[in-house]
């Protein structure tokens, strides 16, 4: 008996030396749907005995491309974690037809309880994931999965319309999605040798390609390169307002039962709805969670970022250097913060609810909630002596409201938009040149005597016509520094508004030719120190090429119209027409 | 009273602390004294909150600057609570004094780790890492036992200076590679020289684009003209081939009873050869020898299937091998875990055991409590050459009673893969005719070999002096030959064979008996695969090829072929001696 108990406790000894917490195992694996249809996955988990809590990320992208260079699977899994690579439906790996968003309440459903159901899993899950692999997330969260225990939806939307369309206008960057990023594995999967199967040729092909020519198609509705595998393209230019058909991918209304929390990261210069959807879904956990646990938890993080995978070296780009601080260790930190959610391990995330880095400070600031409770709104108003559109000079930002009334007109032709050269990846950069355009008013301040930080969201409240039934205004915050250089605060595509969904976005109407509206323009979020001697701009246009489809002028269906004609477009600013743009600002 | 305003003063500390985000860290640059006067420039990065923290150093020749660019590791800490500092070494970037090369890091480092641990914001507990020079520097610097130092990190790297310099007393070469690219290019700009390009990145690329085998065969060694200007000490190092005295100025083997910090060393079986060799060494002298309890227990080693890099998870394939995904290692993660458990006063989660080694093939870690492991049976090999083939097989000798072939230092043995070693293919190198190969039959089992090769050989030679080593290598059943370690490990000059310290030259065509180690890795060969020793007198560019007049190698020019031969008779049983892991079978 002894003799036994030695040569088990002989055995366990060697087989303990196995088990060193460097050895994690690669399977491939299929996931079945609960309509049959089986899922494509890597997994890498800790080759050891025992339970381990999982973290799942479902992409359209390609995990094997994923799996060639992230280096979050092997730490994770070396960290003790399963981590699940999943192929979302109709894609690579993957069974079932891929229709963009479609599937992924269901199936991550599917996915995630499958796995927590694994005999090798804790039954924590977690799952993580930026764009496409971020949305998909509050799909799965809408599903309320039972094993789901913490998700880091980073950057991307909560609802439709902070999406694919944004402010009313149509988000014409899916072209740039579906050509070099989806179409080569449905080409691939219909054996269609027209085109090719390799993502990366796509990519060259698609950047070297005449891209202006298919922006600038019309009417939207008959492009014709997008016919033969997105036909949800079409799907969406058919329905520009925000109703029930869009409930496949709005989760607005689902808050009351998140009962998990969330880690929510964007940049100022990430897509329009990346600040967006981190700041309001942030905001919706707070409000509306069920949870105490899941309010008390959940992380909001904001950086001087864009659309892009992070590191700690991630402190340069466009024209700005942030410093130090700006990066961020993210495989790190998220995995301090799955540490307590997921193993149970407390007080491993050092981060507070809320962090703001400030630019121009080049610190991050810690908050308890969103909008800071420090945060003050305070008033610009615009005012000019009627020439600002010919006279960069000629407009004012100014605390007090204008003297004497006059309006700034400029002619919008959406034949000749409004161009972002940031429009990829979206980066600080001098406006000079933009601000140079016919159709872009600006509006600046006096040098700052003191510095003056700002830190949420900025919105303009602006009074406006035009000579045309439907057009469109964009507004961009500019830090001027002494030297003249002009640096936009956030993406291009930020603070959007189509006119004729000035009321709302689920309806359209039309405006009266001439007649004075007062509309707002929000969805701008940024955090600065303007420093003494530096000035505030503020930058009216009309449209912001490539990222939206520019406003035909008509007041017709978007989608089927082909006329692009000019519009007359004015901004009013006087006592009766206090234009102003509203800055939070922190401190005096 | 006093109890009040202490509660007082941490309820203020608190609040002030709010405001202060663990993302905020800071860079300076700053400029660290040295007894003598002069100072050093250094990068130091910290939390921007207030309290004290422990420090970590890091001291390069290589440009503090550039290294700051490369590496995610001192914001990473800054950001877990560290201060970081980035130090150039004396004479090089923004340091003032004089570079020579190992000469000043002694007392340059106890220097720096003591300035460092009285600094301002410093908690009074040092840490350091690095590889290679950066990993030298800090074994240096734990031999003058600075108090303040706690932890230390020195990677691929040897433990004695002579190691770096010689191995089984052939000169390395491969210092060409490592002035010319790495070392010069500051050195003209500090001397106002415009004879050359003043920074690295224009340096490497010229040298890349020379033509190096030119200047590898250039001799006497000691003319060599493009180090006569900046590199002195490579002809300091040339013209003292013997271990004595005069290499103590950079030597820690006799000191490890002053070493009071625990060592985290990491070396890859493909590493320059003085890598495992000083991790190795390095780790059993900590556990015998080192000054306090902390450092013997805490000390921890790591071999991985990697060569003389940094490493990621990623790290997992290179040269013609995928090792799997177990392979890498977040050197990063791991490092600061250890760091967390000795220099902030946390339990620190670092889950390492005592010794970590990979095992190739199996492509498993395996947590080990010694090095070598006692379990090991070291096995013995004998070589035979049945008139066909060399054959390896565990009974005496039978079959032709030696083999021969004729080594031409002018025409030596080259190893493709000198400038960062990788396992490939070696039937290209089996070819050649100065190689003699012995191989296994194959194996009816899977077999576990991790430790010390040895090979014991009968050799004679017809010259007064010349070198052998070895390499061994997996035979895949597709016959792909593949090495086991850096090829530069497993060398020996002759007139060295008594020991580094002495030169005795051979009488031509008297047998000697040597013994050729130092080649460290674990690997399991898989049944069906075959075990392959290969024997050459020559590892090109990374050793002078022998010139076998028996002359002084460093003045000498004339460059003859010499006759080696291997024996195999039951007189002269030549062997090699590979550790095996018992109870491994699988079958």
């Amino acid at each position: 008996m002894q003799k036994l108990l030695f040569l088990i406790l002989v055995l366990a000894g060697f087989s303990l030396r196995a088990q060193h917490p460097q050895n994690i195992v690669r399977e491939e694996l299929m996931i079945p749907m609960r309509d049959g249809v089986k899922l494509g996955a890597i997994v890498y988990r800790p080759d050891r005995p025992g339970k381990f809590p999982a973290i799942v990320y479902r992409t359209p992208y390609g995990i094997d491309d994923y799996d060639a260079y992230a280096q979050f699977p092997l730490k994770a899994a070396k960290q003790g974690y399963l981590v699940f690579l999943v192929d979302v439906r109709g894609r690579y790996r993957s069974e079932g037809e891929f229709v963009a968003y479609k599937n992924e309440k269901l199936d991550g459903y599917d996915v995630i309880e499958w796995v927590g159901n694994l005999t090798y899993c804790t039954g924590k899950v977690g799952t993580y994931g930026g764009s496409y692999p971020g949305i998909v997330q509050w799909l799965a969260m809408s599903q309320k999965p039972p094993h789901l225990a913490a998700a880091a939806p980073e950057m991307t939307p909560i609802s439709s319309h902070h999406f694919f369309y944004y402010g009313g206008a149509f988000s014409m960057p899916w072209l740039d999605w579906f050509m070099p990023l989806i179409f080569a594995d449905k080409r691939k999967r219909a054996n269609d040798t027209s085109g090719t199967w390799d993502d990366e040729v796509a990519y060259e092909e698609w950047v070297k390609s005449d891209r202006r020519k298919w922006y600038a198609y019309r009417p939207l509705y008959d492009l014709p390169i997008l016919k033969k595998y997105a036909p949800e393209y079409y799907d969406w230019l058919k329905h520009p307002e925000q109703t029930a058909w869009w409930d496949f991918v709005n989760v607005e209304e689902d808050f009351k039962s998140f009962d998990i929390p969330v880690f929510l990261l964007s940049g100022w210069y990430d897509a329009g709805y990346g600040p967006e959807g981190a700041t309001r879904g942030f905001r919706k956990m707070q409000e509306e969670s069920n949870s105490q646990y899941a309010k008390e938890n959940s992380k909001l993080v904001l950086g001087p970022w864009n659309h892009t995978s992070l590191n700690t070296r991630k402190t340069h780009f466009g024209e700005m250097e942030y410093e130090e601080s700006a990066g961020m260790d993210y495989d790190h930190e998220l995995l301090r913060w799955f540490d307590e959610h997921l193993k149970g391990i407390p007080n491993q995330s050092t981060l507070p609810p809320v962090s703001l880095f400030v630019m121009g400070a080049n610190e991050w600031r810690s908050a308890e909630q969103w909008p800071m409770s420090a945060a003050r709104p305070a008033n610009f108003y615009l005012s000019s002596s009627g020439n600002a559109s010919i006279d960069r000079n000629d407009g004012l930002l100014s605390i007090s409201l204008p003297s004497k009334g006059e309006n700034d007109s400029y002619v919008f032709d959406p034949a000749n938009p409004f161009w972002d050269k940031s429009f990829e990846k979206s980066y600080p950069y001098d406006q000079r040149d933009n601000e140079s355009r016919k159709d872009v008013v600006v509006y600046t301040s006096e040098p700052l005597e003191e510095e003056l930080e700002i830190a949420g969201e900025v919105f303009a409240e602006l009074y406006v016509s035009s000579s045309a039934k439907d057009t469109d205004f964009a507004i961009t915050l500019i830090d001027v520094h002494p030297d003249g250089k002009s640096i936009n605060l956030s993406g291009m595509d930020a603070g959007y508004l189509r006119m004729r969904y000035r009321d709302g976005f689920d309806k359209q109407e039309l405006m009266n030719p001439g007649e004075i509206y007062k509309v707002k323009i929000d969805q701008l979020y940024t955090a600065n120190l303007f420093k003494k001697g530096h000035r505030i701009r503020l930058m009216i246009t009309s449209s912001k090429a490539p990222h939206y489809d520019p406003n035909p002028n008509t007041g017709t269906e978007i989608a089927t119209e082909k006329n692009l004609v000019k519009a007359t477009n004015t901004i009013h600013h006087s006592k009766k027409y206090p234009s102003r743009i509203v800055l939070p600002i922190i401190g005096n | 009273m006093k109890k009040k305003s202490i509660v007082f003063f941490l309820f203020l500390v608190e609040v002030v602390c709010q405001g202060q985000h663990p993302q905020n860290i800071i860079r300076e640059v700053v400029r660290i004294p040295m007894r003598d006067g002069i100072t050093l420039g250094a990068i130091c990065y910290r939390p921007d909150t207030q309290g004290k923290f422990p420090a970590i150093v890091l001291r390069t020749p290589y440009d503090a600057a550039q290294d700051d660019t490369n590496m995610e590791f001192p914001r990473k800490a800054a950001k877990q609570g560290y201060i970081v500092y980035f130090v150039d070494v004396r004479g090089r970037y923004t340091s003032e004094g004089e570079f020579s090369a190992y000469r000043n890091e002694k007392q340059d480092g106890y220097d720096v780790i003591e300035w460092v641990g009285e600094s301002e914001y410093c908690n009074g507990k040092v840490g350091t890492y690095g590889i290679s020079y950066r990993g030298y520097v800090q074994w240096l610097a734990m031999s003058q036992s600075p108090p303040h130092l706690m932890a230390a990190a020195p990677e691929n790297t040897p433990i004695t200076s002579h190691d770096f310099f010689y191995s089984g007393g052939a000169f390395s070469t491969a210092w060409l590679d490592w002035f010319m690219p790495s070392i010069f290019a500051d050195k003209r700009r500090r001397a106002g020289d415009k004879s050359g390009p003043w920074d690295n990145p224009t340096a490497r690329k010229q040298w890349e684009n020379a033509d190096k085998r030119k200047w590898y065969r250039y001799r006497p060694l000691k003319d060599l003209p493009i180090l006569k200007t900046y590199g002195p000490e490579y002809f300091e190092w040339l013209t003292h081939p013997d271990k004595d005295s005069w290499w103590d100025f950079a030597s820690v083997e006799n000191d490890f009873s002053k070493m009071k910090a625990p060592a985290f060393l990491i070396s890859g079986w493909y590493d320059a050869s003085y890598g495992p060799e000083g991790a190795t060494k390095g780790f059993n002298k900590m556990r015998a020898e080192a000054g306090t309890e902390v450092a013997r227990e805490k000390t921890r080693l790591i071999l991985g299937p990697w060569n003389h890099t940094w490493l990621n998870t990623r790290k997992t394939e290179f040269g013609e091998l995928d090792f799997g995904p177990s392979a890498g290692f977040d050197y990063d993660a791991e490092l600061l875990s250890w760091f967390d458990g000795l220099l902030k006063d946390d339990p620190g989660s670092s889950n390492l055991p005592p010794v970590s080694i990979f095992v190739m093939g199996e492509n498993k870690w395996r947590a080990e409590q010694e090095w070598p492991l006692s379990r090991a049976v070291p096995t013995a090999y004998h070589l035979q050459f049945d008139g066909q083939s060399g054959v390896l097989a565990n009974d005496t000798p039978r079959g032709i009673s030696s083999q021969s072939y004729v080594f031409d230092p002018n025409n030596p043995f080259w190893d493709v893969s000198y400038l960062n070693s990788y396992p490939y293919d070696q039937r290209d190198n089996e070819s050649r005719k100065d190689v003699l190969v012995y191989t296994s039959d194959v194996l009816i089992d899977d077999l576990e070999v991790t430790g010390e090769l040895m090979a014991e050989l009968f050799v004679s030679t017809s010259a007064k002096d010349t070198d052998f080593s070895f390499t061994v290598s997996d035979v895949y059943t597709d016959g792909k030959s593949v090495n086991v370690s850096g090829l530069d490990a497993g060398y020996l000059r002759m007139r060295y064979r008594n020991g580094s310290s002495k030169q005795e030259l051979v009488e031509p065509d008297k047998i000697y008996k040597i013994t050729i180690g130092q080649v460290y890795t674990s690997i399991l060969f898989k049944k069906g695969h075959r075990i392959r020793l290969a024997i050459t007198s020559s590892k090109a560019p990374h050793y002078d090829p022998n010139p076998n007049t028996g002359n002084e190698i460093a003045t000498e020019t004339n460059l003859m072929p010499a006759k080696n031969t291997i024996h195999h008779s039951k007189k002269y049983p030549s062997k090699i001696i590979l550790p095996i892991i018992p109870g491994r079978t699988t079958h």
